[in-house]
């Protein structure tokens, strides 16, 4: 009675995840900016890696054709559970944090922008780009700080 | 009710379900305008793919294969943190 | 449901092929990088469907950690762009 209940739950929750992944995939899809395809993203690691990978150690405690290697199986998905919930929203943070503070791609239009003077001056970035700036060689090839200058 | 056949259906839906996300995923690696979007897709479809590995693990009755879901999350974390490090401040230390 | 996982072998493995090109014809270095490691992702989840557990671990150690930090590295020693012909 007690092992159908757990099976039961894990295997709610397995299919839960897999359409969380199927609805944030569609969304990662056919956002139309970088933002926004990030909300997309982090439903699909939380609620479709991490929850799927409990359900999953949840049923191969009660999946019997395994014999005794079941609770290894469960302590392996209850470690990718932790270890996903720690790392993936911290992956996330590191990613947007890049392309807004490094000015990658198009800036949709914000109403509110309250990390704006935190962004690096144009005279700064300036000062860097002549720090770095070398000879006028014969070639002109492009160059890693001179895109930091345009928006 | 018997587990191992109910198992089996919930893991015929499951794997139908990763995998087409996997291709939508794919996809969108394929058109990202920008490099941030292919590292979000990479980021995305690595946690999923630990997450289909443990769950196959069960159904291949191997704790050997289950293993690989661990070192997948991790090493994809660096791929992040690297890109963050290059863009933001030029420099990598290894 | 014994045809299932190698549809999804024959699937991950098309996807392989694709980003490998895409990797190969890419100018944008980094953007390269980025192409190569969806490849690796994806011939890791091969390798599962293959039952190679030992593969795998390698192969994702190698393709998807020590392979990009060391080609991050050098595009930051060198150029992010290739030009010329």
């Amino acid at each position: 009675m007690i092992e159908e209940a757990v099976f039961l739950i894990g295997s709610i929750a397995i299919l839960l995840g897999a359409v969380y992944d199927l609805i944030a995939a569609i969304g990662i899809l056919r956002f139309p900016d970088f933002y926004m395809r990030t909300h997309a993203a982090t439903v699909g690691t939380i609620g479709g890696a991490a929850l799927p990978v409990f359900g999953a150690g949840l049923v191969a405690l009660v999946y019997h054709p395994l014999g005794s290697q079941r609770f290894f199986m469960a302590g392996i998905a209850f470690t990718v559970g932790v270890l996903i919930l720690v790392i993936a929203p911290t992956g996330s943070h590191s990613i947007v944090s890049a392309v807004y503070f490094g000015r990658i791609g198009k800036k949709p239009e914000l109403k509110v922008d309250q990390l704006e003077e935190d962004l690096p001056k144009r005279s700064d970035v300036a000062e860097l780009v002549r720090e770095h700036e070398e000879t006028p060689g014969e070639e002109e090839e492009p160059k890693f700080t001179f895109r930091r200058l345009g928006r | 009710m018997n587990i191992v056949s109910a198992f089996d259906s919930v893991l015929y839906f499951a794997a139908v379900v990763y995998t087409l996300a996997f291709v939508l995923y794919g996809i969108r690696a394929i058109r990202g305008p920008t490099t941030a979007d292919i590292i979000l897709a990479v980021d995305c479809l690595s946690f999923d793919m630990a997450a289909f590995m443990v769950i196959l693990g069960i159904y291949f009755k191997s704790i050997m294969l289950a293993s690989g879901a661990i070192i997948l999350s991790l090493w994809a974390f660096m791929l992040d943190i690297y890109y963050t490090k290059y863009v933001l401040y030029g420099e990598v230390e290894v | 449901m014994i045809e299932l996982h190698l549809i999804i072998l024959a699937i991950v493995v098309s996807f392989g092929f694709v980003f490998s090109y895409l990797a190969m014809k890419e100018r944008d270095l980094l953007k390269a990088l980025a192409l190569s490691s969806v490849q690796s992702t994806f011939f890791a989840l091969g390798f599962y469907i293959l039952a190679a557990p030992d593969i795998v671990l390698a192969y994702l150690a190698i393709a998807v950690g020590a392979y990009t930090a060391l080609v991050i590295l050098a595009i930051n020693k060198t150029e992010r762009y290739e030009v010329g012909e």
